[in-house]
């Protein structure tokens, strides 16, 4: 470990109070407050836990009462693929206490649709049946509050057509990304999101984790070259990390082929653009059992840690800089810099967007304090 | 070991449950039935339950309950073993057999696994039957259950379904789900070394659910 690159908590209470040098665009990019709260087991009531913090961030009741919600989980990598042959939930996928804790709340507050969503890594079959291969109870989670669907994004599904969404300013990698619907029939996106460093990106937080809202139908590596595949076997390695092929033609191809193919440029610029592109309205990360040194189990140096947090937020972007800042690492971190040490940094490349600013000195943390909660993640 | 073995000694009467499923795989020792790695263990590893039956025993009745049927090597068969077959299509069943000229490779002497053009050989066939099986329920699925081997059996009454569970892992199994073609009103789960216990069967699309909280080694659902 680099404690070059790691914050002390005198230096975080430093890096709040003065503005950094390069802060120029961040006082341009949108601030909104973060709650943080520490939870040390699945076991407490969720509901009450994740409760408090919309509460603290106004209520969940004006952002979803009437609207059509649709919740990303993060359910990566393959559900037979286990770290330490420990449940999916405490390790590198959503926990199904917190989604059943999210459609009771959602339900409570008047939601009028609730739609978990996923595009499930290599298949369109219904994420229903993902969800029990990964060992969870669906009977609750459909019960838990009135109108709960799950759709798998990953193909086509159940549609005539994919929904396009520009990427604003016309986008680095892509101009826009052609998406289930889904997507589009949303009135409040929610990203729930597992607090967990990325071999890739540095970090996967809320952003991270809407990478997922690809179809792999289009963008997966066994896509067709004109139309879709629109049953998937694969993931979208060659497509969008090392741009190796084109997406089906169906959607708008790269801007520039000429440019970097290497992974750690390329994944946080696909991810800043898709945040900017698809907007997130709720950020939950949940860190109170999870993984460090990567985003799953295919990731050498995997190790199982128990954080004990939850951070919630209405802008990604600061939602995510809180985040990253309890797992000890400095949010405006350059490349070189852990987490980025290989790669550029996603959270500054959204502020560049405007999406939100990066800037903790900018971001009024409610409940627990980022010291209080911090739980170092290697550097 | 012992415990499993008292296991097993307690349940005699399992032993002659036979082995059930609505698909069938004609397959022998010569078409490759012993190969580890071979179609046999590739459907086993989804779950699908699959009823090997050997060209020689290739009769309506052994084709009863079958809705589907794989035949690996279609130049073994005698005309009347193809009249079977074209009897259980004529009927409704849906068939696959493996492409003209295809034969399944030849089993060395000393040979137990499969080697790499093996595989290359019979993934020409695997994705026609993977695409054939693909999600239906051929008499039970199973969830949650990777790192598992099962068996699903039927009574010689044909009044009690049988699943047996081995959990190969290291680390118990927790929050399997079965979905059983069919409707059963009850199921038992039978464990080495502990009670048995009545379980909640509920109503799905095709038939019936269960839910298994935990699998350490074994374990055997016993539905009626």
């Amino acid at each position: 470990m680099n404690s070059m690159h790691r914050l002390t908590r005198r230096e975080w209470l430093a890096l709040v109070s003065t503005a950094p040098a390069a802060a120029a665009p961040a006082k341009l990019a949108p601030t909104a407050p973060v709650a943080i709260a520490r939870s040390g087991s699945y076991d407490e009531d969720q509901a009450a836990v994740l409760g408090r913090m919309f509460d603290q961030l106004g209520g969940l009741g004006r952002l979803v009462k009437n609207k059509t919600v649709t919740i990303k989980l993060n359910l990566t990598g393959s559900p037979a693929l286990k770290f330490e042959g420990r449940a999916l939930g405490v390790t590198h996928y959503s926990h199904p206490r917190h989604v059943l804790a999210l459609a009771h709340l959602l339900g409570r507050a008047g939601a009028r649709r609730i739609r978990f969503v996923e595009s499930c890594w290599a298949t369109a079959g219904p994420l229903e049946e993902y969800m029990l291969d990964s060992g969870w109870n669906v009977r609750a989670i459909l019960n838990a509050a009135p109108n709960v669907e799950l759709v798998n994004t990953n193909a086509i599904g159940t549609y005539k057509q994919y929904a396009t969404f520009r990427t604003p300013g016309g986008g680095s990698i892509f101009p826009a990304y052609l998406l289930n619907r889904a997507y589009e029939e949303t009135d409040v996106f929610v990203s729930l999101a597992k607090l967990k460093n990325h071999a890739t990106c540095g970090v996967t937080l809320a952003m991270k984790n809407i990478f997922g809202i690809t179809p792999a139908s289009i963008y997966g590596d066994d896509a067709g070259e004109s139309d879709p595949n629109e049953n998937p076997t694969k993931g979208r390695v060659t497509t969008c990390h090392f741009g190796k092929r084109q997406p089906a033609r169906i959607a708008p191809a790269e801007n520039d082929p000429a440019s970097s193919r290497e992974p750690t440029y390329r994944m946080p610029r696909i991810t800043a653009e898709l945040a900017a592109a698809r907007p997130i309205d709720l950020s939950v990360i949940d860190g109170i059992e999870s993984v460090s040194g990567g985003e799953g189990p295919w990731i050498r140096g995997l190790k199982y840690v128990r954080p004990g947090v939850v951070v919630v937020g209405t802008n990604p972007v600061t939602t995510d800089a809180v985040a990253t800042a309890v797992m000890g690492y400095d949010p405006r971190a350059a490349r070189g810099s852990a987490p980025f040490r290989d790669c550029d940094n996603t959270l500054l490349l959204a502020e560049a967007l405007g999406l939100g600013t990066a800037d903790l000195s900018r971001i009024e943390v409610r409940g627990v304090a980022v010291d209080q909660a911090m739980f170092r993640f290697p550097g | 070991m012992a415990a499993h073995a008292v296991y097993f000694e307690e349940h005699r009467e399992w032993m002659s449950f036979l082995p059930y499923g609505n698909l069938a795989l004609v397959q022998d020792v010569s078409s490759g039935a012993l190969f580890s790695g071979g179609v046999l263990d590739m459907i086993g590893v989804k779950h699908t339950p699959v009823r090997p039956v050997r060209p020689g025993d290739l009769s309506d009745q052994a084709m009863k309950d079958a809705r589907m049927a794989v035949d690996v090597d279609p130049q073994q068969l005698s005309e009347k073993q193809k009249e079977v077959l074209r009897r259980f299509t004529r009927g409704g069943g849906t068939l696959l057999t493996a492409p003209p000229g295809w034969r399944f490779p030849q089993q060395r002497s000393d040979q137990i696994t499969l080697d790499k053009e093996d595989v290359e050989k019979i993934d020409q066939i695997w994705k026609d039957i993977n695409s054939m099986t693909g999600r239906r329920n051929l008499g039970a699925r199973l969830f949650n259950a990777s790192s598992m081997l099962s068996d699903l059996r039927v009574s010689p009454s044909g009044r009690q379904l049988l699943l047996h569970l081995l959990n190969y892992s290291d680390y118990p199994v927790e929050a399997i789900t079965v979905h059983l073609l069919g409707k059963f009103r009850k199921a038992r789960l039978y464990q080495p070394e502990e009670s048995s216990r009545e379980m909640t069967v509920y109503e799905i699309e095709d038939g019936t659910g269960v839910e298994i909280d935990k699998v350490g080694v074994f374990a055997t659902l016993v539905l009626e």
